[in-house]
């Protein structure tokens, strides 16, 4: 997903703390070409895309008119202008707890940005998500498999050998198998190794199994939702 | 007694007064009793016929009203009795017939009302007979009698020979009621040698026959519920209906002066034809399972006090004031054993209904899916103790208990993190799952879901709450801290070169890492795999990114759970090991070797080995010094202990952690 040469790589920056937004605009100078969008709110930001193509947006999640993950979710779900790639999205969050990071996956974000980590870690994360990696732990690959086969006991599962197809609540066997992996603790690298496949194999099913996770997250927010009234059929 | 018309006098004998020619023990006799109904009747008819009865000398006449036509007010109730006793039979074994006409075993039932009906009309009419009944008409009844009683035995055999499975080849049917009717021919031409020979012998044959056969039929039905279901029906109903009717007839006979009108016996075949029929129907046969057992039961019970009674009044020596209070106050003394009889020997064991929810709370309280798929399992087992427990593999779940194969199997709906499940054969096969048994389960599923609602607020209110603190401490609290801490860098970046060991920084980011704590709420426990993976991961990744090899095998399933502080302790050691290494060691490879066995009291013996070929401690020189200390404050937190070992040729460190690990209690 990294951008072209053709054009100038384009960021928009989302946060209502102008202490962060100066912090993020210093760090991103290791991008001496980027040209950077600024917003303090979801109203700004979706203002700003209406006239201007982005390829990557870094959301704070907290803004003063509603969650980022609304901004995430829009982006994902929009299709790419001017022959640009999609734009990939970053959530900048003071609190990393594997709920929000589920949720920003979910939601189409590819990374995440904790505030206070030091400048260099956050550099390599932005260079990570430009990169198209995919963001992932053996915390995260277990709640996808709750979510999808409802049981995150990866040793079991990985040991009783293949599951059934229908079995995987939707997620392909080799998805599985790689979701199955990582959740034991084995890294990309590692995982292709053992699957005789290219990293990049590795990391187009990654994406794939989170676009599922947002598919199926949505589904269920929408199945509760209705079952509390809030919504009708 | 005597009936004199014009001379001719028959003196009447307590023979010629019987309900029943049947009873007479030879050919003989029944001839005898047969000419003397006629010539009886004969007298009856002409007029001036006298009943004359009392001791000679003391003779007072009777000159009874011959009527061409009896009046039906005279006729006695025992003769409704059997009418109505033969229409009920018949028309409930038409129903059946009817029902399912193309089923071999409604019409062997059907045959049997026909039977019954054929029987006791006759008898109705010849029993309730005033004195006497011309011969012909009488031998006419009789025969009638005979017929009818005979049919409903074969047909009764026929039906074991069909239900529940068909048994027999196609030929035998016909041919036992050729048999049987040719039997009943001999006996009313009187070519059987004599009246036990053509009446009892077959009829006694029959009922034993189909006795024989249900037996059979029960052994062949072994691993079918359902067809047992249906025969302990057909046991019950038999046992009460024909049963109870020869018993009372044999039984009153031999102790009692006075037996029971055979008249009314006969109303013992009511109960049969209404149980036969309901099982024959299979009309909700899963609730009359329980009454099946209820009615032989009940009939049993019948039975033993009838013939207490009986015994009582012998004992007592006649029928008189003495006898009552003893046989009332013996009726009292039965009750209780009666209560404890059906408590204890024909109703299951029941579960007490605290029980049932103490189970179910423990199942909507475990703390993972897995566990709670296990205790939803124990329950199931020890409520219904089916031989198979499985998922319910049906295209469409079922959001109800539902009960298939006419109860071999109970499907059972999905709960919280279970699957839909189906048992089969309850009791150890023994029994049917019944419309009560998919009631509990509705309720218990019930009852798991709403304690899971009302967990699930729970947990909603704490994810709340902490959401609120959240966005007070982001809003009031991070914003500053952060500013705070990106000064410091610019600050110390500048001091550095002054001495400034970056502690402002160091500090604030504490400050954040408190504050993220109280957000975030302190390590959760979990499984000592998962916390494994994590570090595995991480500390291969780390290594990945710095161009070191990090070769540490993935361990098979592990066992144990790690209380939040002993996994920040583990993952803190092994950051730190590593840190060690890709900061100081200029090492290409790092090899881990991890060993967790259970130990004694449910514990876990871990051992962890680290080992880089990099430079060596003794090159690094005091600088590891502060990693180091750290990694022994982490051990000492994992209830163990940590050594440093220098490689053999100078090259290398490893790394050793051993601890035995206590399972934390899991919070219920």
């Amino acid at each position: 997903m990294s951008a072209p040469s053709a054009h100038a790589l384009r960021i928009l920056l989302v946060d209502d703390d102008p202490v962060t937004m100066t912090e993020t605009r210093a760090l991103l100078a290791f991008l001496p070409d980027a040209q950077l969008l600024e917003a303090a709110s979801l109203a700004e930001a979706r203002h700003l895309l209406r006239r201007h193509p982005i390829d990557m947006a870094i959301v704070d999640l907290g803004l003063p008119d509603g969650s980022g993950l609304e901004l995430v979710r829009e982006l994902a779900a929009e299709p790419p202008r001017d022959g640009r790639e999609p734009a990939t999205c970053i959530v900048h969050t003071v609190f990393d707890d594997n709920d929000r990071l589920v949720a920003a996956l979910a939601a189409g974000a590819t990374g995440y940005l904790v505030k206070g980590d030091s400048p260099a870690v956050l550099q390599g994360r932005i260079r990570a998500a430009l990169a198209g990696e995919p963001l992932l732990s053996p915390a995260i690959a277990r709640r996808v498999l709750r979510t999808f086969i409802g049981s995150a006991a990866p040793t079991a599962t990985a040991t009783a050998g293949p599951l059934m197809p229908e079995s995987a609540g939707g997620l392909s066997p080799r998805e599985l198998e790689v979701v199955q992996q990582i959740a034991r603790g084995q890294t990309v690298a590692e995982v292709a190794r053992a699957l005789a496949v290219s990293e990049n194999t590795v990391k187009t099913h990654l994406k794939s199994i989170y676009a599922k996770l947002g598919a199926k997250t949505r589904v269920r927010a929408l199945a509760a939702a209705r079952a509390r009234g809030l919504l009708h059929d | 007694m005597a009936v004199v018309v014009a001379g001719d006098t028959v003196r009447l004998t307590a023979e010629d007064r019987i309900e029943e020619p049947d009873f007479l023990d030879s050919w003989q006799a029944m001839d005898g009793f047969f000419t003397n109904q006629e010539r009886l009747a004969t007298l009856m008819r002409t007029p001036g016929a006298s009943l004359v009865r009392g001791t000679t000398g003391a003779e007072r006449s009777v000159h009874p009203r011959v009527a061409a036509h009896r009046p039906i007010d005279s006729l006695p109730a025992t003769y409704w009795f059997q009418l109505l006793v033969g229409v009920v039979a018949a028309l409930i074994g038409a129903w059946v017939w009817s029902l399912r006409p193309a089923d071999p075993a409604a019409r062997a039932f059907g045959v049997t009302g026909v039977g019954v009906l054929l029987s006791a009309h006759a008898a109705a009419v010849y029993s309730s007979r005033e004195l006497a009944l011309p011969e012909g008409i009488f031998r006419a009844l009789s025969a009638a009698n005979h017929l009818g009683a005979t049919l409903f035995g074969v047909a009764l055999c026929t039906l074991f020979l069909v239900h529940p499975r068909r048994r027999a080849p196609a030929w035998l049917i016909p041919a036992l009621f050729g048999l049987s009717v040719v039997w009943w021919l001999a006996d009313i031409t009187r070519v059987a040698p004599d009246p036990n020979w053509g009446t009892r012998i077959p009829l006694i044959l029959e009922l034993l026959g189909a006795m024989g056969l249900a037996g059979w039929q029960w052994r062949m039905a072994a691993g079918r519920p359902q067809d047992r279901a249906v025969l302990r029906w057909f046991a019950a109903s038999l046992l009460i209906g024909p049963g109870l009717f020869i018993g009372t007839l044999v039984v009153t006979a031999a102790v009692s002066d006075a037996p029971i009108p055979q008249a009314y016996a006969m109303g013992f075949f009511l109960p049969t034809y209404l149980g036969l029929a309901l099982g024959l129907r299979r009309v909700r046969l899963f609730d009359l399972d329980a009454w099946a057992l209820q009615l032989l039961f009940w009939g049993t019970v019948i039975g033993l006090f009838l013939a207490l009674d009986l015994v009582v009044l012998r004992w007592v020596g006649s029928p008189s004031a003495r006898a009552l209070p003893v046989a009332l106050l013996l009726g009292l003394l039965t009750l209780p054993v009666r209560q404890w009889v059906w408590r204890h020997i024909l109703r299951r064991p029941s579960l007490d209904a605290e029980a049932l929810v103490t189970q179910s709370l423990a199942v909507a309280y475990a703390t993972s899916d897995a566990e709670r798929a296990a205790r939803w399992q124990d329950q199931l087992h020890a409520m219904f103790a089916p031989l198979v427990c499985a998922p319910d593999d049906a295209p469409r779940p079922t959001d109800a208990a539902m009960l298939v194969d006419e109860g071999s199997g109970l499907r059972i709906p999905a709960v919280t993190g279970v699957g839909p499940l189906q048992l089969r054969f309850a009791g150890g096969g023994r029994r049917l799952f019944s419309p009560a048994d998919a009631r509990l389960v509705d309720r218990l599923v019930a009852l798991l879901r709403q304690a899971d609602d009302s967990r699930r607020a729970y947990e909603e209110g704490v994810r709340g709450e902490r959401a609120r603190i959240a966005r007070d401490l982001h809003d009031s609290v991070s914003s500053p801290l952060l500013a705070g801490l990106a000064r410091a860098r610019g600050v110390e970046d500048r001091t550095a070169e002054t001495g400034g060991e970056g502690r402002m920084r160091d500090e604030i980011q504490r400050a954040i890492g408190a504050m993220r704590t109280v957000v975030q709420g302190d390590m959760a426990a979990a499984p000592l795999g998962e916390t494994l993976a994590d570090i595995r991961f991480e500390a291969v990744s780390r290594g990945e990114q710095a161009g070191v090899t990090v070769r540490w095998p993935l361990p098979n399933a592990v066992p144990g759970v790690l209380s939040g502080a002993q996994r920040a302790a583990l993952i803190g050691f092994v950051r730190e090991a590593v840190s060690n290494v890709l900061r100081h060691a200029q090492a290409t490879a790092v090899e881990v070797t991890l060993g967790v066995t259970p130990s004694a009291g449910g514990a876990i013996h871990l051992t962890l080995a680290i080992t880089d070929d990099g430079s060596g401690i003794a090159a690094d020189g005091p600088r590891v010094g502060h990693g180091l200390s750290n990694l022994a404050t982490r051990a000492a937190e994992l209830g163990g202990h940590c050594q440093v070992v220098p490689g053999a040729d100078g090259r290398g460190t490893t790394v050793h952690l051993e601890a035995r690990l206590t399972t934390p209690e899991v919070p219920a």
